[in-house]
């Protein structure tokens, strides 16, 4: 987890990737040039506001040698258009524009030259600007202090905190806006701090902060304004926290109660319509029983709404809820790069699309008691090799109950004798009550006789040592090793009293408890 | 014979008035501890020997005391002597020779000691093995004489005697009867399981290992450490897992354990849960460990059940394979003569038992079906079973509750509770 979250976290600065991303790069490079994917790139990008466009727009670049022109102009021309305060991204892009350029990406015929120089005048102006600015709100909010008035040094804090995102400085906006937390005095204090840290968390990639104050949100009573859209956000929010950390039911789960709120793009600083309706719908595909996904998602009018929005998405939750897998692979394969391509879900497709997979097969062998093993290749579109060895796993981990005849290439489901299951069971129950109870009767005895292993310090006491026939050296026969008879010195001193209080426990809670252990298990 | 010691008549009149235990502890273990050895080592000239004069049933107490100076004197094997011990095993009167279990000791240890000198442990085996059954005071009483008995089959490898013994559970522990210490215990457990082990009993030497393992301890014992690096072997080796120690397993030991049997855990680990490759690998690694710990054999065997337990696992997930896929899939495929030793081992679980499966040659290469357990459990011996096993149930939890009973109506017990 520590990789993706660092990686989607790291897309700022896009050079300190971890070794594991830029392998899945590598791969996904390979798969973008001979294969073009259905994204329309400015119709894509129109949904976002704010920092994750240009962010998506980077990381598109970064990943897509056939859009990397066109990302990359378009997040320039972003930039320009927001005149934002972020120098350093402006010339790091033009940079990357330039490199880009040189190596012959396509299109970089019709760039035009003005995206290509740093506009240095502009630069400059703008790094003056954010630099008068920042000194102007430090003064204020050293002022503000001095006079310790609460509301204001709040305000304070987060006209700072903005001015700080505004210049991608991420980590000193977290800490001002963080810093508001001793003066929030409302509920909708509570609130605008818990979204703003928010936002700047899940741009930082920092998502186990992101739950956190989700849930600090939500448990904040009496949201006066707004209450449906904040609770929309929230759920997004807590959604991609749950993403990024693999709990895709969970994640599922929250995208599918977002609710109609989010459908024009409200939140596009974080996530667009469409990511929801991708991510919920992908999630739930993966990780939710058939039941689940008629009753949550197929029968969720608000999440329907989103659902136009990626008809494809539609298509596919229909097409594996009636059992039309061919169709539902064909979809998966044909928006697999789309998926690579975004920021958040990348990291992900490979396990959602396993897991999809398996709950397929899964799904398509439990109604039947045989199954042709090359029907159902045909159907899943491989090989029957590839086929047996999927079925081989899963039958394994125990999600078919089935065996395979690989002679004829059949599928027989296991029909499991459960009254022999019961005696076998029961035999086995039997022979370790036996045991159990021996053990703990032998052991008893033992201890009430100061039979107990101690060190020779303590062995000198009255037990009587000496008298019996241990002691004497001849007895190393077995342990090849060194003889050490006894690996720690200072034992308490003999104990000769009955441990009666323990032996009593023991035998109480050994005839209380065994039955119902077995049944546990 | 020393000049102040009395004559034989008077020791042999003696031994002969004192019939009774009272007599015994309080007169004449004195009187006999007071001679000197020779007394009963020597043999009066023309006589007849004294011991003659006493019956190894009546007098067991004396018998033993002229047996042991006899049996420690003589070197090698005379058959005479033997004929003697076997009379006193045979016949002699369990509770006395509980009176001086210190010399009943020293007897068998004379004994082995013979029979090591005349490289024929059976002359010392069979009699202990006898005499054992004679002084316990209940069939499952351990005796100071158990691991002595366990230690030379052992090192005999004779294990026909031994085995009734062994297979019945040690029940009772009663060092004031038997002067036994926790060593007894744990070296009888010990020795025990490794007799199981090279009888390829596994489940039973898994039981003994325990049992050393969990006894209770302040401070972890050596043996305690080597029976826990064989109770994880074994352990593997029959269930393909490593079982779960008692809850009640002393912290000390587990403390041990984690420092000294790393190798093992790291072993079992891979074992339970990694591809055939990774056991392999950890293996070779580990390798020297096993080899210093002389348990390179139980590990070796470890190796070889891994096959056995692949085919087990096919056997879930296939209804029909052929020798060729099992072959490769157990990984011996790039082997020389994979296939043919894939057919022996299933051939032998077959036969075993551990599957149930037919054969078929009609295609090249042989085709495996595995089949279900044929016992449907609608028999008298499933009836049979089950009615034992609730028996012995019933019967253990009956004297559980009259232990609970004793130990909750003891003032003592009382007296720390309230």
């Amino acid at each position: 987890m520590t990789a993706d979250s660092g990686a989607s976290g790291n897309i700022a600065t896009g050079e300190n990737d971890s070794n594991g991303n830029s392998k899945r790069k590598r791969f996904v490079k390979v798969v973008e040039v001979d294969a073009p994917n259905n994204m329309d790139l400015d119709a894509y990008i129109a949904n976002y506001k704010g920092h994750t466009k240009v962010n998506r727009l980077e990381f598109i670049a970064d990943r897509c040698p056939s859009l990397q022109i066109d990302a990359l102009k378009l997040a320039i021309t972003e930039l320009r258009n927001t005149s934002t305060l972020n120098v350093s991204r402006y010339i790091n892009l033009v940079k990357k524009l330039n490199e880009a350029v040189k190596s012959g990406a396509p299109g970089s015929n019709n760039v035009s030259p003005e995206l290509l120089n740093v506009d240095k005048a502009w630069a400059d102006s703008q790094l003056q600007k954010a630099k008068q600015q920042a000194d102007l709100l430090e003064g204020e909010l050293k002022n503000y202090k001095r006079n310790s008035i609460k509301e204001s040094i709040r305000m304070g804090n987060i006209e700072l905190g903005n001015h700080y995102y505004d210049c991608g400085d991420l980590a000193s906006a977290h800490r001002c806006y963080s810093r508001t937390r001793d003066y929030c005095t409302t509920s909708k204090h509570i609130i605008e701090l818990c979204m703003n840290v928010i936002k700047v968390s899940i741009e930082l990639g920092n998502f186990p902060h992101v739950s956190t104050y989700v849930v600090k949100a939500e448990t904040t009573p009496e949201i006066a304004q707004d209450k449906d859209l904040i609770k929309a956000k929230l759920k997004a929010a807590l959604g991609l926290a749950n993403l990024d950390q693999s709990k895709y039911s969970s994640a599922a789960r929250d995208f599918l109660s977002i609710g109609e709120e989010l459908v024009g793009h409200q939140y596009g600083d974080v996530i667009s319509a469409n990511d929801i309706a991708i991510y919920g719908g992908l999630c739930a595909l993966a990780s939710f029983s058939r039941a689940e996904l008629k009753r949550l998602v197929i029968d969720n009018v608000g999440f329907r709404q989103y659902l136009e929005l990626e008809p494809h998405i539609r298509d596919l939750i229909q097409g594996f809820y009636n059992s039309n897998y061919a169709v539902c692979l064909d979809i998966m394969e044909k928006w697999r790069n789309d998926y690579l391509l975004d920021i958040h879900l990348h990291s992900h497709v490979e396990a959602l699309y396993t897991n999809i997979r398996k709950k397929a097969l899964v799904q398509f062998t439990s109604p039947f008691l045989t199954v042709d093993l090359t029907k159902m290749a045909k159907s899943f579109s491989t090989t029957v090799p590839a086929l047996e060895k999927e079925l081989v796993s899963l039958i394994i981990g125990g999600q078919i109950e089935a065996r395979i005849d690989s002679q004829q290439k059949i599928l027989w489901a296991k029909q499991t004798n459960k009254r022999s299951a019961i005696f076998e069971r029961t035999a086995v129950m039997g022979q370790d009550y036996e045991r159990e109870a021996k053990g703990l009767v032998l052991r008893i005895q033992m201890i009430n006789n100061g039979l107990i292993v101690k060190s020779p310090a303590s062995e000198k006491g009255p037990a009587g040592a000496g008298a019996g026939p241990g002691g004497n050296d001849d007895y190393d026969l077995g342990p090849g090793g060194p003889v050490f008879p006894h690996m720690r010195h200072g034992g308490r001193p003999g104990r000769d009293a009955p441990m009666f209080a323990d032996a009593r426990s023991n035998v109480s809670s050994f005839l209380s408890n065994f039955s119902r252990d077995r049944h546990r298990a | 014979m020393a000049p102040n010691d009395p004559s034989f008549d008077e020791i042999i009149s003696k031994i002969q008035s004192c019939s009774d235990t009272t007599a015994v502890t309080k007169t004449l273990a004195p009187f006999l501890n007071n001679l000197s050895e020779q007394v009963f080592v020597a043999r009066s000239h023309g006589q007849t020997d004294p011991i003659d004069a006493l019956s190894p049933a009546l007098h067991s107490f004396a018998y033993l005391y002229f047996l042991v100076y006899r049996c420690k004197a003589s070197h090698g094997f005379h058959p005479s002597l033997l004929e003697k011990v076997w009379a006193f095993v045979t016949s002699c009167d369990g509770e006395q020779v509980r009176l001086a279990s210190d010399k009943a000791l020293s007897f068998a240890e004379a004994l082995v000691k013979m029979a090591t000198e005349s490289s024929q442990p059976i002359i010392a085996i069979r009699p202990l093995a006898v005499f054992i059954k004679r002084i316990q005071a209940t069939p499952g009483q351990l005796t100071m004489i158990h691991p002595l008995l366990a230690k030379t089959c052992l090192l005999a490898q004779s294990f026909k005697d031994i085995i009734p013994i062994l297979d019945n559970d040690i029940s009772d522990v009663n060092p004031s009867l038997t002067h036994i210490d926790y060593k007894d215990f744990l070296l009888y457990h010990y020795y025990g399981g490794m007799i199981y082990a090279y009888l390829k009993k596994f489940e039973r030497a898994v039981e003994f290992f325990k049992l050393a393992v969990s006894a209770p301890a302040e401070v972890a014992s050596a043996i305690q450490i080597e029976a826990y690096k064989k109770y994880v072997l074994t352990s593997l080796l029959h269930y393909g897992r490593v079982l779960a120690l008692p809850k009640y397993t002393a912290n000390a030991v587990h403390k041990c354990i984690k420092l000294h049997c790393i190798q093992y855990t790291e072993f079992a680990a891979a074992y339970e849960k990694r591809p055939n490759s990774v056991i392999k690998s950890e293996f070779e690694r580990i390798k020297p460990v096993f080899q210093r710990d002389k348990n390179l054999g139980l590990v070796k065997q470890c190796m070889e059940a891994l096959h056995r337990r692949n085919i087990q696992e096919l056997t879930r997930t296939y209804l029909t394979l052929s020798i060729e896929d099992i072959t490769s899939t157990i990984g011996l495929g790039s082997e020389p003569d994979g296939a043919r030793r894939v057919e022996g081992i299933i051939n032998r679980m077959i036969e075993s038992g551990a599957i149930f499966a037919t054969i078929s040659h009609e295609h090249t290469g042989g085709m495996v079906s595995f089949l279900d357990d044929p016992n449907q459990h609608n028999n008298t011996i499933t009836m049979d079973m089950i009615n034992e096993r609730i028996q012995k149930a019933t019967a253990i939890t009956s004297n559980l509750a009259a232990m609970d009973q004793t130990i909750s109506t003891m003032p003592s017990y009382i007296s720390k509770v309230c």
